[in-house]
């Protein structure tokens, strides 16, 4: 298939994003275990940001490499070729590309929508009580359901039915609130509208959910450290919490909605762990934990800066203009 | 001579509809003035309307469970089942359970939740927590006596 200038970049840029992005999402996922046993040995927060920034290596990297490698060194040498011949594996890569995205988009476009729509009924029919930290709104809903929740990313509040308002203690709102407000801190919400949107392996395989869980379960953990910090009665205060929480959720039935788009945490278990770290957090991870943050942090940069100045190379813009070539015909 | 129909309380178990423009306005009527008859309400619309119109619009509210109505002679007296608090209420609790429900595979919110869902296997696990919690709290306050 011959095609001009422009759809023929757009197609190269479509079947290199495919290929790096199946090639180190495939490498993600060989690495996946071993990541989340690390994670396993870092702080709550440290391993929430390691998973998280996992999940985003194979879409950001190939992102990065299209932008600044494959776009630019073919604009530099390919030259005036009006009219080529693209074969149909590229054709194929770069639709394959454009699907991704696609499907990535509209679920993510999805998510939002419905969490939008969520946002707008509790705003519209919550009572609202001002609160002295931030996020300073919380929205009391009649429902007999029993749920606490941070909503919102750019206004963000807390969303608690009246049912557990008047079931929690005041030690318990407080620590549960103090939970939320970790959330808040930690922009979590925020990473969960990019996990929604982040491309996955194939079209209809997103291939990390295991990650994407592992993430949601350090990221609340995180949360939960942020009340043990504040001293072992409040630490108790959220266990029972907790607690309460599940035992509404089981007198009621298996709760149908969860957060951030992921599959089910495998409640039962981490809601052991959660509350057995909240009354034990010495004896917990946090006590063999090591915070490799800055390393992390380090390494990335490290990574970033030597990727970008070698794609900036014209050495190696003219070795990927050739595979281009290849990849093209 | 008083002849109750009252349906309505026992079909009135969620009310997550959503009202049309005219039925919002017909129950508004209503909630001003309280029981009312077709003409009633038919001479208090803001907006020209058939008589049929409303007879008909109030028939429909009174089967979806949201009036009740007696007869007085040939015809009948409508009134609301709930007044409009009680009404926004549930509406509100109908719309917010009917949100959280969803289709599933549930889509999934941009929310940081408390605790993710907790199946009813798990209420052994939960005895045996709040046993934990108990015994925590008893060393806490031991250490805070002493």
């Amino acid at each position: 298939m011959t095609l001009t200038y422009w759809p023929r970049l757009l197609s190269l840029c479509f079947a290199s994003f495919f290929l790096i992005n199946a090639l180190a999402g495939l490498a993600v996922r060989i690495a996946e275990r071993r990541i989340i046993r690390l994670a396993e040995g870092m702080t709550a927060g440290a391993a929430a940001r390691l998973l998280f920034w996992t999940r985003i290596l194979p879409a950001g990297t190939a992102v990065i490499v299209v932008a600044f490698a494959c776009a630019p060194s073919y604009v530099r040498f390919e030259g005036d070729i009006a009219i080529e011949r693209v074969g149909f594996a590229c054709l194929g890569m770069a639709l394959l590309g454009g699907l991704v995205w696609a499907v990535a988009v509209a679920r993510g476009l999805r998510i939002a929508a419905h969490s939008a729509g969520f946002a707008y009924l509790c705003r519209r029919n919550g009572c609202v009580i001002r609160l002295p930290e931030r996020p300073s709104r919380m929205l009391v809903i009649q429902t007999p359901r029993a749920f606490l929740a941070l909503s919102g990313i750019l206004r963000p509040c807390i969303v608690i039915s009246q049912r557990l308002l008047s079931d929690f203690s005041g030690g318990e709102l407080k620590a549960a609130l103090g939970h939320e407000r970790a959330h808040w801190r930690s922009h979590d919400n925020g990473k969960r509208l990019v996990l929604a949107f982040l491309p996955g392996t194939l079209p209809f395989w997103r291939g990390f959910e295991r990650l994407e869980r592992s993430w949601s379960k350090f990221a609340e953990r995180a949360a939960d450290d942020a009340v043990i910090a504040e001293g072992p009665g409040p630490a108790l205060s959220l266990a029972t919490a907790l607690v309460r929480l599940a035992r509404t959720h089981a007198t009621m039935g298996r709760a149908p909605w969860l957060p951030g788009g992921a599959s089910p945490l495998g409640g039962s278990d981490d809601l052991s762990g959660r509350v057995g770290r909240l009354l034990a957090p010495a004896a917990g991870d946090n006590a063999k934990a090591f915070d490799c943050d800055r390393v992390l942090l380090a390494i990335s940069g490290f990574v970033v800066a030597s990727l970008l100045t070698l794609l900036a190379s014209p050495a190696l813009q003219q070795l990927m203009h050739g595979l281009l070539e290849r990849l093209l015909h | 001579m008083k002849l109750f129909c009252r349906r309505a309380a026992t079909n009135f178990a969620t009310p997550n509809q959503i009202l049309g423009s005219l039925e919002a306005r017909v129950m508004d009527v209503l909630w001003e003035r309280g029981e009312s008859s077709v003409r009633d309400v038919f001479e208090k619309m803001d907006r020209p309307l058939a008589y049929t119109t409303v007879m008909t619009t109030l028939d429909r509210l009174f089967k979806k469970g949201l009036l009740e109505r007696y007869k007085i002679g040939r015809a009948f007296v409508y009134s609301p089942v709930l007044n409009r608090e009680e009404w926004e209420y549930r509406r509100a609790e109908g719309l917010i359970a009917a949100f959280l429900d969803g289709p599933q595979p549930s889509p999934g919110l941009l929310v940081s939740s408390l605790l993710d869902a907790i199946g009813q296997e798990d209420v052994a696990l939960l005895s045996e927590l709040e046993q934990k919690i108990r015994r925590r709290r008893k060393e806490l306050s031991g250490k805070g006596r002493s």
